[in-house]
Parts: structure tokens; sequence; C-alpha cells
């Protein structure tokens, strides 16, 4: 449905967008998700038609629209910072784009007043933005674009002003109403637990181009980088080398000392300088060596964090080499401190990466 | 420090703005009421008194002619200052050229030259044997001096060249502070960039637009320099009938009333403006 050929932009030497391309599909939650500065922004600003691309091209359902004002396209764009009409009522901003189409007055106050319902803003109908607290800014902001029934609809980081609470419920909505309405949505955040509930699939962006494209679990569970792997959750990183391969298994050893099973094929390529990633939560802890299936080393228990609805223990491998394990709820397990215990996983667990350069 | 000795420091520091506030504006207010209401006397001065009839003389034919001539002049530069004015501002706010500043710069320099200065350099461009005249005649363009002074038009352009740039800086403010990305929006929403001018651009300056009426509207209406050495004999307008009875009829009440109601006008429009922008942050009058 949208289509990104090679997309550049510069601004003066900065180069924002480097060759991004990126094929959307239709009623697609598609999440762009990378840091602060990363040119997320200035890609939905291409798309929305506020900026041209210095090289590259944008197809939106078979036609090439790089060079159509934004008023001529069928997409809408809710800002970060909601750019509400000031003058305007909630009623009267929520309008503006059907009035502007000429749409006939029985047919505006039909999709006006259900939006209003659906969007949870009624009784707001006549205040003006500044009398509304910022979740309602947002939801008016929401209401403004869908309205108009675009096929497409981009998000600007629409839950970063928002207070964790609203935020996580506005976040239900969202996911509520694009089903419900079947838009396709362009979502931006740099707020990746965002992006992993939301999205169908993400689009990492790291310094203008994009680092991994996948579903929230691909993206998760095999980071195609250094950079992907530490973006998203908590990560531990091992140095590891490689030995040798029998029955389709690969043989490693972390440190150059613990011999581990590695079932992935993503080794085949030899990785010149890999690193061998674990999640805290796919990792236990034991007494003992574990049985088949399961890879071991050895580790001494330096701290216990308690996170509420979660238990963090962290183990010293080596000097200067820590390791997060981490288990859901309350259990049964209680690791003393200063004791040497042996952390393990399933080999199908670990992840191997390149080094960063 | 005491409150004792900060509050005689307080009235130490007003005493010399409020004490010339009163002789020079609170006095002479007084002094007009009072002149208004009383009976003129021959050689200038007044007879005190209390009676109307300075304010019955104004409707008078050849009086409240002059009066309704004044607005209508006001009114039309007033108008034209809009409509040239208004796209001045839109430009130097929304231009993303440098020489933006230059334009802002040159707008703004003449409001630093003397009243005075600036209509003599406009007749030394639009006399008989002005600039632009010998300008035209050397190029045998024309073969006599255009009249380019002393008529309505010479003296509505006057009232342009004195108020542009008083009516450019607010409407430049106000534009200047609009959010950009309140232009994308309506953009966004189907909105073509001449649709968005008017929903959007245009009520969202009407603040600044209202204070340049204000700042161009009233001074000019009691003009009395630009209609005197520009206007020429027949475009006589309020300003200058008040200095005359002031100066030659010698008819102090009536003068006075006059300007009564050009007090009166003052007070009317700026409370109507503040009523309705005074407490909205886009008001223009507290920026200047
Ligand atoms: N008009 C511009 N002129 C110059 N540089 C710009 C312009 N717009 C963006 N940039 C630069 O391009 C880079 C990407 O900006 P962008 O706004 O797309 O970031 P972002 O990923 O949206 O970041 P954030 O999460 O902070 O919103 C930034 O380094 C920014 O400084
Ligand atoms: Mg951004």
């Amino acid at each position: 449905m949208l289509e990104l050929n090679g997309i550049t932009k510069q601004f003066g030497k900065f180069t924002a967008l480097d060759g991004i391309d990126l094929a959307i599909r239709q009623g697609e939650f598609f999440c762009i998700l990378g840091p602060s500065g990363c040119g997320k922004s200035t890609l939905l600003r291409i798309i929305a038609g506020f900026e041209t691309p210095d090289s590259g091209s944008v197809i939106f359902d078979g036609e090439d629209i790089s060079r159509t004002p934004p008023y001529k396209r069928n997409l809408n764009l809710v800002f970060q910072s909601y750019a509400l009409f000031p003058h305007l009522n909630v009623l009267q901003n929520i309008e503006y784009g059907l009035r502007i189409k000429k749409v006939s007055e029985s047919e505006i106050a039909e999709r006006v007043n259900k939006v209003i319902k659906s969007i949870g803003l009624s009784g707001l109908e006549h205040r003006l933005p500044s009398q509304l607290s910022g979740g309602q800014q947002q939801r008016v902001a929401l209401a403004r674009a869908v309205v108009n029934q675009p096929k497409m609809l981009l998000l600007d980081e629409p839950l970063s002003s928002l207070d964790k609470k609203i935020a996580e419920q506005t976040l239900l909505e969202l996911t509520d109403l694009q089903k419900r309405l079947g838009i396709t949505f362009i979502y931006v955040t740099h707020n990746q637990s965002e992006a992993l509930t939301l999205a169908d699939r993400i689009a990492l962006f790291n310094n203008g181009r994009i680092e991994q494209l996948g579903t929230p679990e691909e993206i998760y569970k095999r980071p195609a980088s250094h950079f992907a792997a530490d973006f998203i959750g908590k990560m531990n990183f091992l140095p590891v080398s490689y030995k040798d391969r029998v029955n389709g298994h690969f043989h490693l050893k972390l440190f150059d000392e613990w011999e581990i099973l590695y079932s992935h094929n993503n080794l085949t390529d030899q990785k010149t300088e890999p690193l061998f990633c674990l999640r805290p939560e796919s990792l236990r802890i034991s007494e003992s060596v574990p049985g088949n299936g399961y890879n071991s080393m050895p580790g001494t228990l330096k701290h216990v964090l308690y996170m509420g609805e979660a238990r963090a223990f962290e183990f010293e491998i080596k000097p200067g080499y820590n390791v997060l394990v981490k288990y859901q709820g309350d259990n049964e397990i209680n690791p003393l401190p200063g004791a040497d215990y042996y952390i393990i996983w399933e080999k199908e667990n670990g992840w191997i990466i390149d080094s960063p350069k | 420090m005491t409150p004792r000795n900060n509050r005689s420091e307080f009235w130490g520091y007003l005493a010399p703005p409020l004490f010339w506030f009163l002789i020079f504006l609170v006095v002479p207010l007084i002094l007009i009421v009072i002149y208004s209401f009383s009976y003129k006397e021959l050689y200038g001065g007044v007879t005190p008194g209390f009676t109307f009839e300075s304010y019955s003389i104004i409707f008078r034919d050849v009086y409240f002619t002059i009066f309704i001539k004044s607005f209508l002049i006001t009114t039309a530069a007033t108008i034209l200052t809009i409509l040239l004015g208004y796209p001045v501002a839109y430009y130097l706010a929304f231009s993303k050229s440098k020489i933006r500043y230059l334009f802002l710069v040159l707008i703004v320099l003449p409001l630093w030259l003397n009243f005075l200065i600036k209509i003599f350099s406009f007749i030394t461009i639009f006399g008989e044997n002005g600039v632009l005249n010998q300008f035209l005649m050397a190029l045998s363009i024309i073969d006599k001096p255009l009249p380019l002074l002393n008529n309505l038009w010479s003296l509505i352009t006057g009232f342009l060249y004195i108020n542009l740039p008083f009516f450019i800086l607010p409407v430049f403010a106000s534009l200047d502070k609009l959010d950009q990305r309140y232009i994308e929006a309506s953009l966004d929403l189907g909105a073509t960039p001449v649709q968005t001018f008017f929903r959007i651009i245009l009520p969202q300056s009407v603040p600044g637009l209202m204070a340049g009426v204000v700042f161009t509207f009233i001074p000019t209406l009691s003009n009395f320099l630009v209609p005197e050495f520009l206007g020429g004999v027949n475009n006589y307008m309020l300003g200058n009938l008040i200095t005359s009875q002031f100066l030659q009829a010698r008819n102090w009440p009536f003068g006075s009333a006059l300007s009564m109601i050009l007090i009166f006008m003052v007070v009317f429009s700026v409370s109507l403006y503040l009523r309705y922008y005074g407490n909205t942050k886009n008001n223009m009058l507290s920026e200047f």
C-alpha cells in the first residue's frame, strides 16, 4: 500500500535519512522505532508531504506521490505536539477536514458524533484546546484525523507527553480503533515497549538507516545487530568462540572455557568476532549441572534486585562480566548472595551477533 | 530595608512621572472638558458657563461634511494600509530568505525620522519640480509636470507612507509567532494554501491586525500635518478643523468639543480592543 524506495534526505551536510526502503501493507500496524534524532519524524514528514526527499520515491496505492502537495494526499498525520487549532473549539477542530472537503451537513454531524463517542470526547465539544488536558488534546488530535477516514494514519509519538497510566490506556484504545476501522497505521515512537505491544511489524531505525525490519518477536528474539540487541529490552552479551559442528549443532565456547551447544543456523557465515546474547528472562538458576537440552555456565551471585512484579539476580561470571537473570513473580527459589550457582538455559534461547565495530 | 522605607522610595521614584502626567495630561484634559461646555470669547479664551452649543455646531453642514469626509478618507487610508501592509508582514513572517531582516530594518527605519522630515521628503519626490516629475520629463515620458501633490491621491499616499510601519509591525509579530505546525495540520487535513490562509492564518492574526488598525486609524483621523502639507485646499480634515479653532478661528470651546469627540473615539476603540484581545496572549498593544 505504501512503498518507500531509497528515500534520502539531507539537511545541509547532515544526512537525516540514508536510503530507506520499506513496503507497508494494507491494514498493518507498522511501528517505526528508534532513538531520538534518528530520522523518524523526518520520514513521516516526507510521507505526509511536508518535506521532499532528496532522492527516492514514495509510492502510495501504486501512485508516485513524492511531489504531491500534502493536501492532495489521502492520509493524515497526528502531530507529535497535536497542533490543534487554538482559535477553534473541539467540535470545529474535528470537523475541519470534512468542512474543507464539503461533506454534507448531515454526514458531518453523523461522522463527528460517532468519532466523538468512540474516542470518548463527549461533553468537551465546545471547549477550546487551551481548556483541555494533555490526554484530551491527544484524543482530539486523533479524532480530527480519524474522522476523515483516511487510508493511512501517521502517528508521531502521540503518547509521548502523556503520563504512563493514560498512555497505556490510550495505547489499548488505539489498537482497538485501528482494528475496528481497518486503517493502516504508521506509528513512530522511541519507546520500545509501545512498539512491541502494538506493532504487526517494526522497523528499527538508527542514524537514518533501517537497522532491522521484522515482527516484534523476530526483533526481540533474533536481533540483527548489536544495536538492535541493545536497544530493545535487556540483553546479556558474552564473548564466544567457534569450535566445530556436530549433527547440525554448533559447538561453541563461552569465555574460551565453557562449551555450549547452539542450534540456530545464523552461524554458517562464520562471524568474525561473535557475541553471545542471552535475555535475562530466558535464564534460570540451578545448583547442579543441568541435563540434556540445556546449556550452563557457573557464576557467583552478587545482588538481588526486587522489582515488584519480578526479581533480578546479578551474577559475576568473570571479573568485569556480569549476567542478569530475571524471574517473573514470586517463586520457590531463594539463592544466597555470595554463593556459586549454575546459570542454565535451553539451547534454543541463545543468539549470536557480530560485535559492534 | 523596612517596608516604610520601601514605600517612600516607591513614591520617590513615582513622583516625577506622576507630576509630569498630572501637568501635561490630566490638567489639559480637564481644561478641555471645561472649555467644551463654556462660551467662547471673541479673541480666544473662554467665558465660564455651561452650554452644549459647541457640540451642536458640529452638526452644521460645513463642519459635518468635514467630519464625514475625514472619516471616509481615514477609512480609505486604513483599508489601503491593510491591503498593502498585510502581504508585506506575511512575507516578512514566512519568507525563509535572509533578506527579510534587511526589509524589516528598512520598515522600522522611518519610525526614527521626524514627522516633518518625512513629509518634506515626500514633497521633494512628488512635488511639481520633484524628483519623480523631473525624471519622467527627462525621459520625455511626459511634457509637463504631473499634479502629484495637493490632492486626494497625495493625501492618502502620504498617510500610507506614514502608517505602514505602524501597521506592519504588529501584524508581523502576530504572524511570526504563529506555529508552523498549525499550517501543516491544515494542509494535512486537505485544505489548500488559500483555504489555510483564510481559515487558520488570518483568524490567528486578527489581534495583530486590530492593533495595527488602532495604531493607524486614530492617528490618521486626528492628523493635521499630512492634510496641511499634502492634501491641498480641498481636503481639510478633522485635525485641521481643531487646530484652526484654536489658532485662527479662536473658538476654543468648539475646538475643545471636537477634541472631546476624538478622545472619546480613541478611548472607545482602545477599550473595545482590550475587551476582545486584552487578555489573550496575542494581545499586541501590550507588546508595543
Ligand atoms: N529542518 C531541519 N533542519 C536541519 N536539521 C533537521 C531538520 N529537521 C530535522 N533535522 C535533523 O535531522 C535529524 C532527525 O530528525 P527527526 O526529527 O527526524 O528525529 P526523530 O527521530 O523524530 O527524533 P525524536 O525522537 O527526538 O523526535 C535530527 O538530528 C535533526 O536535528
Ligand atoms: Mg520526532
